[in-house]
């Protein structure tokens, strides 16, 4: 199987006070195509961080960075937006939806920024929503859904453009355990249906335990003897 | 655009007791711009309407090189055949009425008191259908070639009333003294203190056997209104390139033109306080909107979203609220026009005008247009720091403000 990410001696600090901060101090990773991984680890130890290096929305420090075979490490933010709307798909832990579309409108939201027309734009969302089960709340607006049908709305929207990867930040973090558990399923049958990746930030032990590797971050490394 | 448009007209409703209290900022400031401008449209339209009904008339026709000189012997450049040259006027279609004047300066004597004052000879049958705001506080107009009109002003100081006889003195055209004893018909009140205060008129044939011409000196038009006169202008000048027409403006640029440029100064200058307030008290609340959709714009633009289509959203968004302010604006100051200011609104004699009017508003076309646009400049404008602040910051950033 082909590598989706190549990390090689990744850095990430930041300016505090005049001084450097630094988040994550070399990180060495290699993460395949079709993976369902979690990073995990205490808070404050650079996870959300990661994700956001993975994600292309932050910039390294130092290091290496390679995406899907092409080095993206020190691309122009307009590269970045290009490469984030057609092979990225991010969800959140506060899901943020935009209240005043529905349900069906949230998930094509993408779509005709990659040449979809509306009929087809449509058409795909609803097959995304079927697919996480959602289809008969199309035309409700998020405000109307519980907070596992938001999540799951999240999710459609981030995976109805068929991303290479969909990024998730404490995905199940504000969800009851049903609901929890709900959502997890549905992560697992992207994954196995569409072959998508998924990498998690998180503290749910329960997702952890659907992963097919885990790797535990601690002072801003990969932590190798926990993995 | 169209996907835009509806993502940012759905976006106006998310928060719909702020979306109201933006809405309610700028209709207020719209109708605080349409009313005051109409306000002033409807003064200017006073004042005009005095001005041309009640002594100049739309424009006035005098000989070549005759208007605003000072000359030795004026009477020499009059017209010496008025009934050819009123032929060539009334040609012209736009012309509804021609009333043709003489004037001279002569003393004006009653009792023992003499006084210099400025007459005009005019024809009374044409004038008094016409010249309907020189207001008969005494008497009436003209009736004959013995009597005399005067201004209010000018009968208070000689102590002239209705049915008294004053002696005009003055200078044939020979250099030669005339005189002739009047008896005042009326005395009248145009509101325009300059003219009330040492004007008299005689009929036309009465000011011609004074001077001992058969001249005329100029001919005062009525229009087919205001915006005839270009035609008026343009008809005259093929008829007869040896007339000199003058518009009411001009002729009163003292008092009418130069009142016409203050007030629009000074509306410009308000209009400019209004939009500054209009900007000045949406800002705050278009600020807070945008900080409470930071998370949102960030995680929109983790997932690909272009900072330029999120910016193109924002300012469709504050247009759009900027045109529907506009549009609330335009409906109350409709509303107030046709309710409270309905009677007019009273007010006290202008610079130039001696007497009470009432002011109506004229609310023009433009204004409207005005109304919408204007505001809609001031939201825009009053969002794009906010928007700008906002859609510079990185995605970590804009997820960590919620």
């Amino acid at each position: 199987m082909s590598a989706l990410y190549r990390l090689k001696g990744l850095e990430y600090s930041y300016l505090w006070n005049g001084e450097q901060v630094p988040v994550l101090k070399g990180i060495d990773l290699e993460l395949e195509k079709g993976c369902f991984t979690c990073i995990v680890g205490p808070s404050g130890t650079g996870k959300t961080t990661l994700l956001n290096l993975l994600g292309l929305i932050d910039t390294p420090s130092n290091g290496h960075l390679e995406f899907a075979g092409e080095d993206v490490t020190h691309l122009k933010e307009s590269e970045k937006e290009n490469v984030r709307l057609h092979k990225v798909g991010f969800v959140f832990q506060s899901f943020y939806l935009i209240p005043t579309l529905t349900v069906l409108e949230n998930t094509s939201y993408f779509l005709p920024s990659l040449g979809y027309n509306q009929v087809n734009a449509h058409k795909v969302a609803m097959e995304t929503l079927d697919l996480l089960g959602l289809a008969d709340h199309a035309k409700k607006k998020p405000l109307e859904l519980s907070g596992g049908q938001r999540q799951r709305v999240a999710i459609a929207r981030a995976i109805a453009k068929k991303p290479a990867v969909v990024l998730a930040d404490e995905p199940t973090a504000n969800l009851d355990s049903v609901t929890a558990e709900k959502t997890i399923n549905a992560f697992k049958e992207l994954q196995k249906s569409e072959n998508t990746s998924f990498i998690f930030s998180t503290h749910d032990s329960h997702l952890v335990s659907f992963a097919k590797s885990v790797y535990r971050m601690k002072d801003g490394q990969i932590d190798k003897g926990a993995v | 655009m169209l996907e835009l448009l509806k993502i940012s007209w759905r976006n106006l409703f998310r928060n719909p007791r702020r979306t109201w209290a933006s809405l309610c900022t700028v209709a207020l400031g719209a109708a605080g711009l349409l009313i005051y401008q109409g306000f002033n449209t409807g003064v200017m339209n006073q004042y005009r309407e005095n001005v041309i009904h009640g002594y100049y008339g739309y424009g006035q026709v005098f000989p070549q090189n005759y208007y605003g000189k000072v000359h030795e012997t004026p009477w020499k450049l009059w017209f010496e055949n008025p009934e050819e040259i009123e032929q060539q006027i009334r040609s012209s279609s736009a012309v509804t009425q021609v009333f043709p004047r003489v004037s001279f300066y002569s003393f004006i004597v009653k009792g023992g008191i003499t006084l210099g004052g400025k007459g005009e000879g005019v024809i009374p049958e044409r004038e008094n259908t016409f010249f309907t705001e020189m207001n008969f506080i005494e008497g009436h107009d003209l009736q004959g070639q013995d009597q005399i009109i005067l201004g209010k002003g000018l009968a208070e100081s000689i102590d002239a009333k209705a049915g008294d006889v004053v002696t005009l003195l003055t200078q044939t055209v020979n250099g030669q003294l005339n005189g002739a004893d009047l008896t005042v018909a009326g005395i009248f009140f145009t509101g325009k203190k300059i003219i009330d205060d040492s004007f008299y008129r005689v009929d036309l044939k009465q000011a011609q056997q004074l001077l001992d011409t058969n001249r005329v000196e100029m001919f005062s038009l009525a229009t087919k209104g205001v915006e005839a006169w270009p035609q008026v202008d343009s008809d005259l000048r093929k008829v007869n390139p040896q007339l000199e027409s003058v518009p009411f403006e001009i002729l009163d640029k003292n008092y009418y033109q130069n009142s016409v440029d203050f007030l629009n100064a000074q509306f410009s200058f308000i209009r400019s306080i209004i939009l500054v307030i209009v900007a000045m008290g949406i800002f705050n609340v278009i600020s807070t909107g945008l900080l409470e959709r930071a998370g949102e714009m960030g995680a929109l633009r983790a997932n690909g979203e272009k900072r330029s289509r999120l910016f193109k959203i924002l300012m469709i968004e504050n247009s759009l609220l900027g045109i529907l302010g506009g549009f609330l604006g335009i409906c109350i100051a409709i509303l107030v026009d046709a309710t409270l200011l309905r009677q007019g609104i009273p007010m006290p004699p202008a610079p130039g005008i001696t007497r009470q009017f009432f002011v109506f508003l004229d609310i023009q076309a433009g204004h409207y247009i005005q109304a919408l646009l204007l505001p809609m400049i001031a939201t825009v404008l009053a969002s794009l720091w906010p928007v700008r602040k906002l859609l510079k910051k990185s995605i970590p950033e804009l997820l960590r403000s919620t």
